[in-house]
């Protein structure tokens, strides 16, 4: 409001030596050197014409007295050859010495003026006045919200606060009397800690089981392995033994031959020796029955 | 930190920013968690904090289901102007053990979180948490088998056996 005042005021301030200015004297005023000398070209032909002193112009000029296009353009549009200019400038002279000079028209030009000048101050202090309410009411809402949030939180630390001091008379009770009193113990943090427990166990075992698997899978795979490998061995064993039993035929084999030869020529040896024993036996049975017969 | 993702929240917001050091326009997107209010998804976060995704290597918001069961490089979550952000610096294309899993849980999925009780494993750090109009949702940075516990039940973040990659949020044990 009070920058609605000052813009009025201040409007008015300039409104009134605008008014002031429109003095009856400027109705007199005089008339100055341009005033009195001629204003176009066409006054000043008119003052001195060129007949005067041109032969060519007193002739008619190069136009020989003939009209131009342009000229016939400008007949057809007046045919009367009126001349609007003048009729214009002197209009304009009458107007400006009716209103310019009267100062009934300045005050109320001048008041017109500020009357549509204070309608834009209007509108301007209007908006302003719009603008200013809608902020307040942002500032409004956000001082609500503000103060909502500051009653939750100042309600959560009181029941904070309260929790705390039960929990302290709690303890001073069970100090005093030195036993275990059921208000002692908080309900709400057991059931709290067992929800968690039991989540974390929930947790753990869904973990377990994977592990579990996963043990399961590994030796599952780890048998499979074993068993492979157990195959692998025994076929290996089983060609080793069918190549050892080769070897050990070939030398039975020529063992086998040697013992055959070796058997061979002891077989002759044996035979020749006791074709000769058999002769020296015979002799020697002879002498042994000799002194039984004696 | 490799972070896998199973799902992003559902606020999607757009910056176009011009703070690279060698001057170059460059757009961000963040992610973070929203409540249907009427017809809208709107903020209404308890916990404000989001995920970041840089344009500059084709990422769209639009083909963000591409982007799911995708390995990250990330710094890890940090403290950014009092919020919490997780920035997902470039695809990790040849990773396949991601550390963490980011998962968005909803008051739908798991039933209602009860905030001031025990609803999450210790591992799990939340990244962010709108509630209002009986609705929840939660961004979380899981660990392999973290759980979170709504009033449906415990419901925990199993890894997939063949392909680490892939997770899938489990229920082991119902309310009774």
């Amino acid at each position: 409001m009070r920058r609605y005042v000052s813009i009025c005021t201040a409007l008015i301030a300039a409104g009134l030596p605008l008014s002031a200015q429109t003095r009856p004297e400027d109705s007199e005023r005089p008339a100055t050197v341009r005033d009195a000398q001629p204003a176009t070209r066409r006054e000043l032909d008119a003052a001195v014409p060129a007949s005067r002193y041109s032969p060519l112009a007193a002739q008619g000029g190069y136009a020989g007295g003939r009209t131009s296009p342009l000229d016939a353009a400008a007949h057809a549009l007046n045919p009367h050859d009126v001349n609007l200019g003048e009729i214009w400038e002197r209009r304009r002279r009458q107007w400006l010495d009716n209103a310019g000079a009267n100062p009934y028209f300045w005050f109320s030009f001048s008041v017109t003026a500020v009357v549509i000048l204070s309608w834009f101050a209007l509108a301007w202090v209007h908006s302003d006045r719009v603008r200013e309410r809608w902020q307040l009411a942002e500032h409004a809402a956000d001082a609500l919200r503000y103060a909502e949030y500051c009653k939750c939180r100042a309600s959560e630390a009181i029941g904070r606060y309260n929790e705390h001091v039960e929990k302290c008379n709690r303890l001073i009770e069970s100090g005093e009397s030195g036993l275990t009193t059921p208000e002692t113990a908080n309900l709400e943090d057991h059931r709290r800690e067992i929800t968690r427990l039991a989540a974390e166990n929930d947790s753990k075992d869904m973990q377990v089981k994977r592990l579990q698997e996963e043990l399961d899978r590994k030796t599952q795979e780890l048998t499979d392995i074993s068993k492979r490998i157990e195959q692998a061995e025994q076929r290996l064993n089983a060609r080793a033994k069918v190549a050892s039993n080769v070897d050990a035929q070939a030398k039975l084999a020529e063992r086998i031959n040697r013992l055959e030869t070796e058997n061979r020529t002891l077989t002759e040896e044996n035979r020749r020796l006791r074709s000769r024993s058999g002769n020296t036996k015979a002799v020697a049975v002879e002498e042994q029955n000799r002194p039984e017969e004696s | 930190m490799l972070v896998g993702i199973h799902s992003f929240g559902s606020v999607w917001t757009r910056r176009n920013n011009r703070d690279d050091a060698a001057g170059k326009r460059g757009v961000a997107f963040f992610n973070t968690t929203g409540v249907l209010i009427g017809n809208t998804v709107r903020h209404r976060s308890c916990l404000y904090g989001h995920v970041r995704l840089n344009g500059s290597w084709g990422f769209l918001p639009e083909n963000a289901g591409r982007m799911l069961n995708r390995v990250f490089e990330t710094d890890g979550l940090a403290k950014w102007n009092g919020h919490r952000k997780l920035f997902l610096q470039t695809p990790a294309w040849s990773a396949t053990n991601p550390v963490r899993y980011l998962v968005a849980v909803t008051s739908e999925m798991v039933g209602w979180m009860d905030r001031r009780g025990v609803w999450r494993s210790d591992a799990t750090e939340v990244i962010s948490f709108s509630e209002a109009n009986d609705r929840q949702e939660a961004l979380l940075l899981f660990p392999a088998f973290g759980w979170v516990h709504g009033a449906t039940g415990t419901f925990c973040l199993v890894p997939d056996r063949h392909n680490p990659v892939r997770s899938s949020l489990q229920c082991v044990s119902r309310r009774r």
